[in-house]
Protein backbone atom coordinates (compact mmCIF):
# COMPACT_ATOMS: atom_id res chain seq x y z
CA UNK A 1 0.00 0.00 0.00
CA UNK A 2 1.25 3.22 -0.86
CA UNK A 3 2.71 5.61 2.07
CA UNK A 4 0.56 8.11 3.23
CA UNK A 5 1.71 11.60 3.59
CA UNK A 6 -0.10 13.64 5.83
CA UNK A 7 0.83 16.85 7.55
CA UNK A 8 2.77 15.98 10.65
CA UNK A 9 0.23 17.45 12.63
CA UNK A 10 -2.97 16.11 10.80
CA UNK A 11 -1.12 12.70 10.96
CA UNK A 12 -0.24 13.35 15.16
CA UNK A 13 -3.60 14.59 16.02
CA UNK A 14 -4.95 11.23 13.83
CA UNK A 15 -3.33 9.01 15.82
CA UNK A 16 -4.49 10.34 19.11
CA UNK A 17 -7.50 8.79 17.91
CA UNK A 18 -9.13 5.79 19.29
CA UNK A 19 -9.24 3.33 16.72
CA UNK A 20 -13.17 3.86 15.98
CA UNK A 21 -13.09 7.50 15.69
CA UNK A 22 -10.19 7.14 13.61
CA UNK A 23 -11.22 4.65 11.39
CA UNK A 24 -14.61 6.72 10.95
CA UNK A 25 -12.77 10.13 10.65
CA UNK A 26 -10.57 8.43 7.95
CA UNK A 27 -12.87 7.12 5.47
CA UNK A 28 -15.27 9.67 5.68
CA UNK A 29 -12.88 12.81 5.19
CA UNK A 30 -9.91 11.60 4.28
CA UNK A 31 -10.97 8.84 1.72
CA UNK A 32 -14.49 10.86 0.98
CA UNK A 33 -16.55 7.81 1.59
CA UNK A 34 -20.09 8.37 2.26
CA UNK A 35 -21.31 7.63 5.48
CA UNK A 36 -23.04 5.04 4.43
CA UNK A 37 -20.73 3.20 2.74
CA UNK A 38 -18.29 3.98 6.07
CA UNK A 39 -21.07 2.14 7.85
CA UNK A 40 -21.02 -0.46 5.73
CA UNK A 41 -17.34 -0.50 5.83
CA UNK A 42 -17.10 -0.78 9.19
CA UNK A 43 -20.12 -2.50 9.99
CA UNK A 44 -22.19 -0.10 12.29
CA UNK A 45 -25.08 1.66 11.70
CA UNK A 46 -24.78 4.81 10.29
CA UNK A 47 -25.89 7.08 13.56
CA UNK A 48 -22.97 5.48 15.09
CA UNK A 49 -20.41 6.60 12.17
CA UNK A 50 -22.26 9.75 12.77
CA UNK A 51 -21.65 10.23 16.12
CA UNK A 52 -17.74 9.02 15.47
CA UNK A 53 -17.07 11.56 12.72
CA UNK A 54 -18.72 14.37 14.60
CA UNK A 55 -16.61 13.79 18.01
CA UNK A 56 -13.62 12.54 16.11
CA UNK A 57 -13.86 15.69 14.48
CA UNK A 58 -13.72 17.58 17.80
CA UNK A 59 -10.99 15.75 18.97
CA UNK A 60 -8.75 16.59 16.44
CA UNK A 61 -9.77 20.27 16.69
CA UNK A 62 -8.96 20.19 20.01
CA UNK A 63 -5.77 18.43 19.51
CA UNK A 64 -4.79 21.14 15.86
CA UNK A 65 -5.82 23.83 18.51
CA UNK A 66 -4.72 27.56 16.97
CA UNK A 67 -4.76 27.01 13.81
CA UNK A 68 -3.16 29.63 10.95
CA UNK A 69 -5.94 31.39 9.56
CA UNK A 70 -6.14 31.16 5.76
CA UNK A 71 -5.09 27.63 5.75
CA UNK A 72 -8.87 26.37 6.57
CA UNK A 73 -7.70 25.63 9.92
CA UNK A 74 -9.76 26.83 12.43
CA UNK A 75 -8.17 29.43 14.44
CA UNK A 76 -9.18 30.70 18.02
CA UNK A 77 -11.24 33.78 17.97
CA UNK A 78 -10.30 36.51 20.07
CA UNK B 1 -25.36 19.25 22.59
CA UNK B 2 -28.58 17.48 21.69
CA UNK B 3 -27.47 14.23 18.92
CA UNK B 4 -30.75 15.02 16.90
CA UNK B 5 -28.34 18.61 16.77
CA UNK B 6 -25.54 16.69 15.72
CA UNK B 7 -27.58 15.05 13.09
CA UNK B 8 -27.89 18.18 11.66
CA UNK B 9 -24.71 19.05 11.27
CA UNK B 10 -23.16 16.06 10.34
CA UNK B 11 -25.88 16.02 7.61
CA UNK B 12 -25.45 19.31 6.62
CA UNK B 13 -21.44 18.82 6.17
CA UNK B 14 -22.05 15.57 4.46
CA UNK B 15 -24.29 17.43 1.97
CA UNK B 16 -26.92 15.16 2.57
CA UNK B 17 -30.00 17.42 3.08
CA UNK B 18 -31.82 18.54 0.31
CA UNK B 19 -31.76 22.23 -0.73
CA UNK B 20 -34.84 23.33 2.00
CA UNK B 21 -33.94 21.24 4.63
CA UNK B 22 -29.91 22.91 4.09
CA UNK B 23 -31.47 26.30 4.06
CA UNK B 24 -33.23 25.49 6.98
CA UNK B 25 -30.94 23.81 9.38
CA UNK B 26 -28.31 26.71 8.53
CA UNK B 27 -30.96 29.19 9.78
CA UNK B 28 -31.20 26.90 12.96
CA UNK B 29 -27.59 27.02 13.05
CA UNK B 30 -27.29 30.41 12.54
CA UNK B 31 -29.44 31.01 15.74
CA UNK B 32 -27.38 29.16 18.49
CA UNK B 33 -24.21 30.42 19.23
CA UNK B 34 -23.25 26.87 20.45
CA UNK B 35 -24.60 24.84 17.01
CA UNK B 36 -22.73 27.84 15.38
CA UNK B 37 -19.68 27.09 17.32
CA UNK B 38 -19.84 23.25 16.48
CA UNK B 39 -20.91 23.35 12.93
CA UNK B 40 -17.62 25.53 12.51
CA UNK B 41 -15.64 23.30 14.09
CA UNK B 42 -17.26 20.57 11.88
CA UNK B 43 -16.98 22.41 8.64
CA UNK B 44 -13.33 23.28 9.38
CA UNK B 45 -12.34 19.43 10.34
CA UNK B 46 -13.84 17.97 7.15
CA UNK B 47 -12.60 20.76 4.60
CA UNK B 48 -8.80 20.17 6.36
CA UNK B 49 -8.80 16.76 5.77
CA UNK B 50 -10.60 16.34 2.97
CA UNK B 51 -8.58 19.07 1.08
CA UNK B 52 -5.48 16.79 2.34
CA UNK B 53 -3.95 14.42 0.25
CA UNK B 54 -5.15 11.22 0.65
CA UNK B 55 -3.38 7.82 -0.82
CA UNK B 56 -4.23 7.08 -3.94
CA UNK B 57 -5.07 3.04 -3.58
CA UNK B 58 -5.97 0.65 -6.04
CA UNK B 59 -9.09 -0.91 -5.08
CA UNK B 60 -7.28 -4.17 -3.80
CA UNK B 61 -5.31 -1.56 -1.37
CA UNK B 62 -8.35 -0.05 -0.46
CA UNK B 63 -9.92 -3.42 0.17
CA UNK B 64 -6.91 -4.20 2.46
CA UNK B 65 -7.21 -1.12 4.46
CA UNK B 66 -11.28 -2.21 4.88
CA UNK B 67 -10.12 -5.29 6.10
CA UNK B 68 -7.26 -4.15 8.47
CA UNK B 69 -9.92 -1.53 9.43
CA UNK B 70 -12.52 -4.43 10.33
CA UNK B 71 -9.62 -6.76 11.82
CA UNK B 72 -8.45 -3.95 14.03
CA UNK B 73 -12.16 -3.31 15.31
CA UNK B 74 -12.44 -6.89 15.73
CA UNK B 75 -15.82 -6.74 13.53
CA UNK B 76 -15.39 -10.08 12.32
CA UNK B 77 -15.71 -11.79 16.04
CA UNK B 78 -17.86 -13.39 17.59
CA UNK B 79 -20.72 -10.31 18.69
CA UNK B 80 -21.39 -13.24 21.91
CA UNK B 81 -21.34 -11.03 24.74
CA UNK B 82 -21.40 -12.51 28.05
CA UNK B 83 -23.26 -9.88 31.17
CA UNK B 84 -20.51 -8.66 32.99
CA UNK B 85 -21.38 -7.30 36.55
CA UNK B 86 -18.75 -4.41 35.73
CA UNK B 87 -20.12 -3.08 32.64
CA UNK B 88 -21.48 0.11 31.51
CA UNK B 89 -24.35 -1.45 30.60
CA UNK B 90 -25.09 -2.33 34.22
CA UNK B 91 -23.93 0.48 35.83
CA UNK B 92 -27.25 2.08 34.08
CA UNK B 93 -29.33 -0.27 34.93
CA UNK B 94 -28.71 0.98 39.05
CA UNK B 95 -30.15 4.07 38.96
CA UNK B 96 -33.07 2.79 37.38
CA UNK B 97 -33.98 -0.18 38.86
CA UNK B 98 -37.00 -1.54 37.22
CA UNK B 99 -35.98 -0.16 34.42
CA UNK B 100 -33.71 -1.91 33.44
CA UNK B 101 -31.69 -2.07 30.21
CA UNK B 102 -33.86 0.82 29.19
CA UNK B 103 -31.58 2.99 30.93
CA UNK B 104 -28.45 1.79 28.96
CA UNK B 105 -30.60 2.77 25.58
CA UNK B 106 -31.24 5.93 26.51
CA UNK B 107 -28.62 7.59 25.68
CA UNK B 108 -27.87 9.65 23.40
CA UNK B 109 -30.12 8.82 20.51
CA UNK B 110 -32.69 11.65 20.76
CA UNK B 111 -34.07 13.48 23.92
CA UNK B 112 -37.48 12.64 24.05
CA UNK B 113 -39.47 14.70 26.74
CA UNK B 114 -41.82 12.85 28.77
CA UNK B 115 -45.39 12.47 27.45
CA UNK B 116 -48.53 11.11 27.98
CA UNK B 117 -49.57 7.93 26.59
CA UNK B 118 -52.18 8.11 23.95
CA UNK B 119 -53.45 5.24 22.11
CA UNK B 120 -53.35 7.70 18.78
CA UNK B 121 -52.10 6.07 15.67
CA UNK B 122 -52.70 8.50 12.91
CA UNK B 123 -49.52 10.60 12.76
CA UNK B 124 -46.91 9.16 10.23
CA UNK B 125 -43.53 8.63 11.02
CA UNK B 126 -41.32 9.74 8.87
CA UNK B 127 -37.34 9.93 8.56
CA UNK B 128 -35.40 12.15 6.93
CA UNK B 129 -34.54 11.48 3.23
CA UNK B 130 -31.16 10.72 2.61
CA UNK B 131 -28.68 10.86 -0.02
CA UNK B 132 -25.26 9.61 -0.41
CA UNK B 133 -23.05 12.35 -1.34
CA UNK B 134 -20.16 13.20 0.55
CA UNK B 135 -18.43 16.79 0.50
CA UNK B 136 -17.26 19.16 2.50
CA UNK B 137 -19.21 22.09 3.15
CA UNK B 138 -18.08 25.79 3.25
CA UNK B 139 -17.37 27.36 6.41
CA UNK B 140 -19.33 30.49 5.76
CA UNK B 141 -21.13 30.89 9.08
CA UNK B 142 -21.12 33.38 11.76
CA UNK B 143 -17.35 33.93 13.24
CA UNK B 144 -17.73 32.60 16.76
CA UNK B 145 -15.44 31.54 19.11
CA UNK B 146 -14.27 27.95 19.26
CA UNK B 147 -15.91 26.73 21.95
CA UNK B 148 -13.68 24.33 24.30
CA UNK B 149 -14.33 20.52 22.99
CA UNK B 150 -15.31 17.77 25.54
CA UNK B 151 -14.94 14.21 24.57
CA UNK B 152 -17.95 12.48 24.96
CA UNK B 153 -18.98 8.61 24.31
CA UNK B 154 -20.30 8.48 21.10
CA UNK B 155 -23.87 8.16 20.42
CA UNK B 156 -25.90 6.76 17.35
CA UNK B 157 -28.07 8.58 16.09
CA UNK B 158 -30.12 6.30 13.46
CA UNK B 159 -30.46 2.69 13.36
CA UNK B 160 -28.81 1.50 10.22
CA UNK B 161 -31.20 0.84 7.55
CA UNK B 162 -29.41 -2.82 6.88
CA UNK B 163 -30.18 -5.45 9.31
CA UNK B 164 -28.60 -8.47 10.57
CA UNK B 165 -29.00 -10.66 13.18
CA UNK B 166 -26.45 -12.16 15.88
CA UNK B 167 -26.84 -14.23 18.68
CA UNK B 168 -25.98 -12.85 21.55
CA UNK B 169 -26.01 -14.69 25.28
CA UNK B 170 -29.29 -14.87 26.53
CA UNK B 171 -31.31 -13.90 23.93
CA UNK B 172 -31.01 -11.76 20.27
CA UNK B 173 -30.44 -8.70 18.50
CA UNK B 174 -30.53 -6.49 16.18
CA UNK B 175 -27.09 -5.87 15.13
CA UNK B 176 -27.07 -3.11 12.55
CA UNK B 177 -29.96 -1.06 14.12
CA UNK B 178 -28.38 -1.93 17.41
CA UNK B 179 -31.88 -2.43 18.74
CA UNK B 180 -31.63 -4.85 22.03
CA UNK B 181 -34.17 -6.27 23.66
CA UNK B 182 -35.34 -5.17 27.06
CA UNK B 183 -37.72 -7.82 29.37
CA UNK B 184 -39.44 -5.23 31.39
CA UNK B 185 -39.67 -1.36 30.32
CA UNK B 186 -42.11 1.49 31.83
CA UNK B 187 -42.86 3.53 28.46
CA UNK B 188 -43.43 6.59 30.81
CA UNK B 189 -40.53 5.94 32.58
CA UNK B 190 -38.62 5.37 29.74
CA UNK B 191 -39.92 8.80 28.46
CA UNK B 192 -38.55 10.64 31.91
CA UNK B 193 -35.37 9.15 31.17
CA UNK B 194 -34.79 10.69 27.98
CA UNK B 195 -36.20 13.88 28.98
CA UNK B 196 -34.19 13.89 32.17
CA UNK B 197 -31.75 13.94 29.37
CA UNK B 198 -28.75 11.00 29.83
CA UNK B 199 -27.58 10.59 26.61
CA UNK B 200 -24.59 9.32 25.58
CA UNK B 201 -25.54 5.88 24.38
CA UNK B 202 -22.74 3.33 24.86
CA UNK B 203 -22.39 1.12 21.54
CA UNK B 204 -21.99 -2.05 23.65
CA UNK B 205 -25.21 -1.49 25.19
CA UNK B 206 -26.57 -1.68 21.74
CA UNK B 207 -25.37 -5.08 21.27
CA UNK B 208 -26.74 -6.61 24.59
CA UNK B 209 -29.59 -8.73 25.05
CA UNK B 210 -31.78 -9.59 28.45
CA UNK B 211 -33.83 -12.33 28.17
CA UNK B 212 -35.28 -14.23 25.06
CA UNK B 213 -37.26 -12.67 22.91
CA UNK B 214 -40.14 -14.25 21.17
CA UNK B 215 -40.32 -12.13 18.06
CA UNK B 216 -37.64 -13.50 15.20
CA UNK B 217 -35.09 -10.84 14.32
CA UNK B 218 -36.19 -10.81 10.53
CA UNK B 219 -39.64 -9.64 12.04
CA UNK B 220 -38.09 -7.05 13.85
CA UNK B 221 -36.18 -5.96 11.05
CA UNK B 222 -39.39 -5.84 8.90
CA UNK B 223 -41.05 -3.45 11.29
CA UNK B 224 -37.47 -1.42 11.46
CA UNK B 225 -37.76 -1.17 7.45
CA UNK B 226 -41.57 -0.41 7.68
CA UNK B 227 -41.73 2.26 10.28
CA UNK B 228 -38.38 3.94 8.27
CA UNK B 229 -39.93 3.94 4.49
CA UNK B 230 -42.80 5.34 6.14
CA UNK B 231 -40.89 8.13 7.51
CA UNK B 232 -40.89 11.57 5.64
CA UNK B 233 -39.07 14.21 8.07
CA UNK B 234 -38.75 13.46 11.36
CA UNK B 235 -36.03 11.07 12.18
CA UNK B 236 -36.56 7.41 13.89
CA UNK B 237 -34.67 5.81 16.16
CA UNK B 238 -35.58 2.36 17.04
CA UNK B 239 -34.63 2.02 20.47
CA UNK B 240 -34.95 -1.54 21.54
CA UNK B 241 -37.22 -4.18 21.46
CA UNK B 242 -39.55 -5.66 24.47
CA UNK B 243 -42.78 -7.41 25.30
CA UNK B 244 -45.14 -4.51 26.01
CA UNK B 245 -48.46 -5.10 28.24
CA UNK B 246 -48.17 -8.55 27.04
CA UNK B 247 -47.07 -7.85 23.06
CA UNK B 248 -44.08 -8.49 21.73
CA UNK B 249 -43.00 -4.46 20.27
CA UNK B 250 -40.25 -2.16 19.70
CA UNK B 251 -40.12 0.94 21.03
CA UNK B 252 -38.25 3.90 18.82
CA UNK B 253 -37.86 7.46 19.17
CA UNK B 254 -39.35 10.59 17.24
CA UNK B 255 -38.03 13.52 16.36
CA UNK B 256 -40.04 15.45 14.26
CA UNK B 257 -39.27 18.41 12.42
CA UNK B 258 -41.23 20.07 15.16
CA UNK B 259 -42.49 19.77 18.12
CA UNK B 260 -41.17 17.42 21.19
CA UNK B 261 -39.94 13.93 20.56
CA UNK B 262 -41.71 11.37 21.02
CA UNK B 263 -41.50 7.43 21.89
CA UNK B 264 -43.75 4.89 19.47
CA UNK B 265 -44.71 1.46 20.75
CA UNK B 266 -45.29 -0.76 17.71
CA UNK B 267 -46.22 -4.37 18.14
CA UNK B 268 -44.30 -6.68 15.98
CA UNK B 269 -46.40 -9.05 14.41
CA UNK B 270 -48.61 -6.31 12.74
CA UNK B 271 -45.80 -3.53 13.07
CA UNK B 272 -48.79 -1.36 14.49
CA UNK B 273 -48.39 1.68 16.60
CA UNK B 274 -49.88 0.36 20.06
CA UNK B 275 -48.68 3.32 22.35
CA UNK B 276 -47.31 6.64 22.45
CA UNK B 277 -45.55 9.40 24.18
CA UNK B 278 -46.67 11.43 21.95
CA UNK B 279 -47.79 15.18 23.55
Amino acid sequence: MNAVELRPDIESALSGLSEDFRAAVVLVDLEGMSLEDAADTLDVPIGTVKSRVFRARKLLAKELGNLAPGSGHLREEP
Amino acid sequence: MRDRDLTLIIDLIDGRLPPEEEKAALAVIAADPELRSAYRVQAAIAGELSATPSPSMTPSEREVLHAELKAQLHLDESPVVVPSPHSRWNRWLAPLAGLAVGAAVIVGAVVVLPGTLSGDADEAIVAAPATTTTSAASTQMADTTVAAFEAAPEAPVEAGEDEQSDVVAGGTYNEASGIPFVADVDLSELADSYGAGSHLFDESAGKRSDGEFPVSDALVGACVDRVSSEATSSTVVPLLTTVYEGVPSMIVAVSPPAGDDYLVVYSLEACEEIATTRP
